[in-house]
């Protein structure tokens, strides 16, 4: 009997654990939000698991008579998931059609079974034992370990939401049939719920496989121009998402990369076009599209350029896209340049040069074998590095998670800093923010690179904005032919400098700013 | 009323006990992402050594023998101290240039046994509480008490060095009220002096380890 409840014990614990997890690493890529989602999805977890334990506590004939039908429901609530998650994710990336905060109620009611049902596992075989025994606990924290640790290195990397879904849900059921021998359950009975199950997982798998992909696609076909498709008009999107879109996804150990395709696109009046594009979103973050990546990158790579005629050796932080290398390298001349680019995610760099779409924007990529790629945390290598730059590019995805914060933080500018030449600069997507509530980002980003020791600042360009800084004075522009030479014309009414609209921000002597070591949560800008 | 005097003290002291592992759990994770980078995988990593360890030590507790007032006392210094060097070793260990996989290893195994002693402790709270399944809800409590307050409340106010200083000061004071409020074992509280003397120095140590991580 005893082999039995530690087989439970540890079973249990790694099913529900790895399902807490799934779920939430995938609503904090959902809403970029990862700290909070994190830190709110444990509480409920933890706060659902406690009532559930208060529960058998007040309820003295609760037994482990009940533990087959809490397997039971668990092992349906994991068929569920990726149907509901599905539904919940094209919602939610439908600007407009939900609130910024439904994440949290809806996070509330997924995480409420699971905590209860979870809840109710441990108390009911303490019940079982007579007295205390060690080891269920222990087998309990090694069905937790094991699942947090396989599910990040084995499962999550390999397996779609539908696939984890059913691995789980069969090993629960598992766990039902150890759970009705342990508690005697009558013949009549199990022979019932097997029937319930079985007709249930044979109606949902089907389901789930059809409606989950056409979902996800549906979410990423936001439409530009006409408006008249909106998350109402569901069946009109359906067609559209059929005929059109596809999306290619990758999970990675960092991020999930989706590479929206399109067929038809959109004009001013709202009306279709055969004009095929690509868009890049990571974390369901759009990053840059085909449309709008040159003028990005131009601005980005070009621009400091102008001011720093005699610059020989640039670090890129980020920029795994590789468009300012494929800039840098374009409008090299007859200059040696030495090039590092300091990537963490690996596949970000091997889809740029190999996927049908992406790899459109790299037609001379031959011409990249002497760019120095690193597969490096950008933050550890610039904290340990002893080269020296004349410029450093920082191209990262705007901060809206822990570790994106980190790359704006006063400790990377202070490193970044320390890393460059005595007339060095770096460059970094500034945006231009409107909006006033964010505008204490925009001086929490300023702030931080004052406080690590920049002192001269040039905000550029008109539509897509980027900030120089330097630790002295930057010198004037001197190098305009290359704007002439290697700017593509659709690019030029962004060459524009701002610098006089953020005097009063630039001259402002106290800022906010960004630590690691006291971070503010609030720092979080969405493009 | 004494009893249930006896019974609230004891659901306060299982309270605190989970809170401050939870947040021995947090910064050492935090800790390490500040030094080593990559959050993604110090956090797993973490999470999954603490609640391995957490069972060890829950496995351990079933073989100890003599398991009274002062082996819980005893244990709370361990962890007291196991913890103070887990949340601020990883910043003195920045000095050494290299050996970077050493280094995780180091505070891993820091991480682990700062989880070891937690994991023995609500085994021996079941024990001696009234109810079993009211100590692990109140565990839970603490857990979620502590999940909240640490990005919403200590990080962002209080910073991650004062918060490890914090929690080991919370650790030293349960020993030290419970010490008095049981009359029993007092001169245990010797120990734990030095640990609350240090956490009113905490904006200093603050400082201090943030200008080496800065070098």
């Amino acid at each position: 009997m005893k082999i039995k409840i530690y087989g439970i014990s540890f079973l249990s614990s790694f099913c529900s654990f790895a399902f807490f997890t799934i779920f939430t690493k995938k609503m904090a890529q959902l809403t970029g939000q990862h700290v909070y989602t994190q830190t709110v999805l444990s509480s409920f977890y933890i706060f659902f698991l406690a009532l559930s334990s208060f529960y058998v506590e007040k309820n003295k004939k609760r037994s482990i008579h009940s533990l087959p039908y809490v397997e039971f429901f668990m092992s349906i609530y994991f068929l569920l998931i990726p149907l509901v998650f599905s539904l919940f994710e094209y919602y939610y990336n439908l600007s407009n059609s939900i609130g910024e905060y439904d994440w949290f109620y809806f996070s509330f009611f997924i995480i409420l079974p699971l905590g209860l049902l979870t809840g109710l596992e441990l108390p009911l075989l303490f019940r079982k034992l007579e007295k205390h025994d060690g080891r269920v606990l222990f087998y309990s924290y090694l069905g937790s370990f094991l699942s947090s640790v396989l599910l990040i290195t084995f499962f999550l990397n390999r397996f779609s939401l539908i696939e984890l879904s059913l691995i789980f849900t069969l090993l629960n059921f598992i766990l039902f049939l150890i759970s009705t021998q342990l508690s005697n359950m009558s013949s009549k009975k199990f022979v019932s719920l097997v029937t319930v199950f079985t007709l249930t997982l044979f109606m949902i798998i089907p389901l789930s496989k059809r409606a989950v992909p056409l979902l996800h696609h549906m979410s990423f076909s936001e439409l530009e121009g006409g408006n008249v498709f909106d998350y109402r008009n569901f069946q009109n999107r359906l067609e559209l998402t059929k005929r059109n879109d596809s999306v290619d996804s990758y999970q990675t150990k960092y991020q999930r990369i989706d590479i929206l395709n399109r067929r038809i696109s959109f004009n001013f009046w709202g009306r279709e076009e055969f004009k095929p594009q690509w868009k890049l979103y990571l974390d369901h973050r759009l990053q840059i599209s085909q449309r709008g990546e040159k003028i990005y990158h131009q601005t980005m790579a070009l621009y400091p350029l102008v001011f720093l005629p005699n610059v020989e050796n640039i670090l890129i932080l980020g920029g795994g896209d590789l468009g300012i290398a494929r800039e840098l390298i374009k409008s090299s001349e007859k200059k040696t340049r030495k090039i590092t680019l300091v990537e963490l995610d690996r596949k970000m760099i091997d889809l740029s040069l190999n996927h049908s779409s992406l790899s459109k924007m790299h037609p001379n990529k031959e011409r990249y074998k002497d760019i120095k790629i690193i597969y490096q945390d950008a933050f550890s290598y610039i904290k340990n590095s002893k080269s020296k730059y004349d410029l450093i590019y920082l191209d990262f995805p705007f901060p809206n998670s822990a570790e994106l914060n980190k790359l704006y933080s006063k400790e990377l500018y202070h490193f970044v800093g320390k890393s460059l030449t005595d007339n060095g600069a770096i460059v970094l997507d500034y945006p231009l923010l409107k909006d006033k509530a964010l505008i204490d980002k925009i001086e929490t980003l300023l702030g931080s690179l004052k406080k690590s020791g920049f002192k001269d600042f040039k905000v550029l360009g008109r539509g897509m904005s980027v900030m120089m800084a330097s630790k002295n004075k930057i010198s004037k522009a001197s190098n305009t032919h290359l704007i002439e030479k290697y700017v593509d014309n659709i690019v030029l009414y962004n060459f524009i400098e701002r610098t006089a609209e953020f005097k009063d921000l630039i001259s402002k002597k106290e800022l906010k700013y960004y630590s690691i070591f006291k971070p503010n949560l609030n720092f979080r800008i969405s493009k | 009323m004494e009893k249930r005097k006896i019974a609230i003290s004891w659901y306060l002291v299982t309270f605190a006990v989970a809170f401050s592992s939870m947040i021995y759990q947090f910064s050492i994770a935090y800790a390490m992402s500040v030094v080593f980078g990559d959050i993604v995988t110090n956090y797993i990593l973490n999470a999954g050594i603490f609640i391995l360890f957490l069972g060890f030590g829950s496995l351990f507790y079933d073989f100890k023998k003599n398991k009274g007032l002062l082996f819980f006392f005893r244990m709370e210094l361990y962890l007291s101290l196991a913890g103070l060097v887990a949340c601020l070793f990883p910043f003195f260990l920045d000095l050494i240039p290299g050996f970077i996989l050493a280094k995780k290893v180091f505070c891993l195994c820091f991480s682990a046994m700062v989880a070891f002693l937690s994991g023995m402790e609500l085994p021996w709270l079941m024990d001696l509480g009234s109810s079993k399944i009211n100590t692990i809800g109140i565990d839970y409590l603490g857990m979620v008490v502590a999940g909240l307050c640490y990005p919403f409340l200590f990080l962002p106010y209080l910073g991650v060095i004062p918060t490890s200083l914090f929690t080991v000061c919370l650790n030293s004071l349960v020993v030290i009220c419970l010490s008095l409020l049981l009359k029993k074992h007092r001169k245990i509280i010797i120990f734990f002096i030095p640990q609350i003397v240090m956490t009113f120095f905490y904006s200093r140590i603050d400082k201090y380890l943030q200008e080496i991580f800065l070098r």
